[in-house]
């Protein structure tokens, strides 16, 4: 059985061995670093967009309906919009809006979230800040949707929110979604952005339906 | 296991005769199907085998990879399939091939050489000469066969496959581990000859080839390249994209690919609609006639074929069930020794598949969703 050369056999048993470690520390390294390339795409496209489109005008309502131009600040983590809105493909979702001012901002979003199991939630943050949390109830519409966004929180012109799904989901399959067979947890309707007065500028963090 | 010598050429003029056959079948049923239900519109006969994912190999070889999705935003791009078949095809068209010409003929290539390893391996495993050429038989015949003509991987995957077994079995392993790594830059579920090349080392040498792995090192070498076309794809992604597994990322967001426990999405694709029930209960049956490995020992096949039903029974999706189920060629070998004695179960049995191919050719030139 034994023909090999022993010194033949270990070299090709160390070779082989390090050809094993070196998929394990590959696949360490692409599990760490590796980001959708998908988000990515849809992220610089935002941008690019963003930067091509500054908001200078306020109060602005936009409807992310298919066709619409604000459609365009919509970042990773959404499907295309459908004629009902933006339905989030993956949590979380970015919204990349460029607001030229440097106040405190009134955000007024109408949410579905087709989410009934019990303890799902919806969180809103921007910057890595909690600006709302939102309870799913027994219907879609999030109430007591309206958020206040400190200037502090605007940064190079930018405003970025992030929507995160929390909890057990129940994907509900939209007949008038963007497209057949599209799951959809969260579907953005519009969103409305205004100044802030003085009394509303704090973020009320934990507020819930 | 010793197989009794044979005249190689008649073998092989079966082979291919097996082979023109059935092609020829599908030609002139695709043609027949065109010119009288289809649009009537003459095709050239290397597009006639170009449908559905083909487009996508089509791209790759003309313009490589792309993150830009196919219908806007919606996450599928290129980046979705392997690059083993469609580089290969690439190479070809350097010989002035069409790039549709080129991943046609590459298919059928691939299918050629992939019918002469299956028969070697047939014979390998102790079948006769007529055995052998049965399996080759239900092969050429299989319903949705037609695939192995078409721009879509299932030709190369087989003949990978097939390789790589045969020269494990004949404990030529650096053969085999390139077969091996070249298998899993195919598909990703080439990895699971891993499972074949373990249980096989195992039941030939014992549990301690395993455990003292400096005794016969060579044995290992198809285990440890069989990974590599795989990690080579994540890397080669990781660098262009900067996610490894886009792959994966543009199979779960553009084609809504999700894992789940395979009996659940079994049990569901049976109660779903005809096309979702009709892709099951054909998996299923290719699930049935692998228990015919079990009767004939050939224990190592089982659990290979064992693994990759596993693997394609945990997609949520039931699309293609068919398709990705025909190139588990041991299961096609253990039919065969079955039939090889009973001529009209044999008759039967490739008369049933001859008219299902058919079925399905029309269907994949009509381009209904049942084909692809």
């Amino acid at each position: 059985m034994k023909t090999t050369p022993a010194w033949r056999r270990w070299l090709l048993l160390s070779a082989l061995f390090s050809l094993g470690l070196l998929y394990i520390g590959a696949f360490i390294v692409f599990r760490r670093d590796s980001r959708n390339f998908l988000d990515a795409v849809e992220e610089a496209r935002a941008l690019d967009h963003a930067a091509a489109h500054p908001i200078s005008t306020l109060p602005q309502r936009m409807v992310f309906h298919t066709g619409n131009a604000e459609c365009g600040y919509l970042g990773a983590g959404w499907w295309p919009a459908g004629p009902d809105g933006a339905s989030l493909v993956r949590s979380p979702a970015q919204l990349l809006l460029p607001v030229v001012t440097r106040r405190d901002l009134r955000l007024d979003f109408t949410l579905d979230a087709y989410v009934p199991a019990p303890g799902a939630s919806v969180t809103l943050t921007s910057r890595g800040v909690t600006l709302a949390h939102w309870r799913v109830g027994d219907q879609p519409r999030l109430t007591h949707t309206r958020v206040v966004l400190p200037a502090a929180l605007q940064r190079d012109g930018m405003v970025a929110l992030e929507l995160h799904l929390q909890g057990p989901r129940k994907a509900w399959k939209g007949a008038r979604a963007a497209k057949p067979g599209i799951e959809i947890w969260l579907l953005l309707r519009d969103l409305t952005i205004s100044a802030a007065d003085a009394r509303a500028s704090a973020p009320d963090p934990e507020r819930e339906t | 296991m010793v197989a009794p010598p044979e005249k190689f050429w008649r073998t092989a003029l079966a082979i291919l005769a097996l082979y023109l056959a059935s092609r020829l079948m599908l030609v002139v049923v695709g043609v027949m199907a065109r010119q009288t239900v289809g649009d009537g519109v003459a095709e050239p006969l290397a597009r006639m085998f170009c449908r559905w994912d083909c487009d996508w190999y089509l791209s790759l070889v003309t313009q490589g990879y792309t993150t830009g999705s196919a219908d806007g935003a919606s996450g599928k791009t290129s980046y979705a399939f392997f690059p083993v078949f469609p580089l290969l095809a690439r190479a070809l068209t350097g010989l002035g091939l069409s790039p549709v010409g080129a991943l046609v003929w590459l298919a059928n290539l691939c299918f050629l050489a992939a019918l002469f390893y299956v028969q070697r391996y047939a014979r390998l495993l102790g079948l006769s000469t007529g055995a052998s050429l049965i399996a080759v038989a239900l092969l050429c015949f299989v319903p949705q066969g037609f695939v192995f003509s078409a721009g879509y991987t299932e030709s190369l995957f087989l003949l990978l496959l097939a390789a790589a077994m045969y020269h494990m079995r004949r404990e030529q392993y650096l053969a085999a581990g390139i077969a091996a790594a070249a298998l899993s830059g195919v598909r990703a579920n080439g990895v699971f000859f891993l499972v074949f090349a373990l249980a096989l080392i195992l039941r030939q040498f014992g549990w301690r080839a395993l455990v003292q792995p400096w005794q016969r090192p060579e044995m290992f070498v198809p285990v440890v390249l069989a990974p590599l076309g795989l990690f080579a794809f994540w890397a080669w992604c990781y660098y262009s994209t900067g996610d490894a597994f886009a792959q994966m990322s543009s199979v779960e967001q553009g084609w809504q690919w999700r894992s789940a426990a395979p009996w659940k999405n079994l049990a569901r694709h049976l109660d779903g609609n005809a096309l979702a029930r009709f892709w099951a209960i054909s998996s299923l049956s290719v699930g049935a006639l692998s228990l015919l490995l079990l009767r004939r020992r050939q224990y190592e096949e089982f659990f290979l074929v064992a693994a990759i039903l596993c693997l394609l029974w945990s997609g949520q999706i039931p699309n293609s069930l068919l398709r990705y189920c025909i190139v588990l060629f041991p299961v096609w070998i253990a039919l065969a020794r079955e039939l090889e004695h009973r001529p009209l179960a044999l008759a039967t049995t490739v008369g049933c598949f001859a008219l299902l191919n058919g079925w399905l050719m029309v269907s994949w030139i009509l381009g209904a969703l049942v084909s692809i």
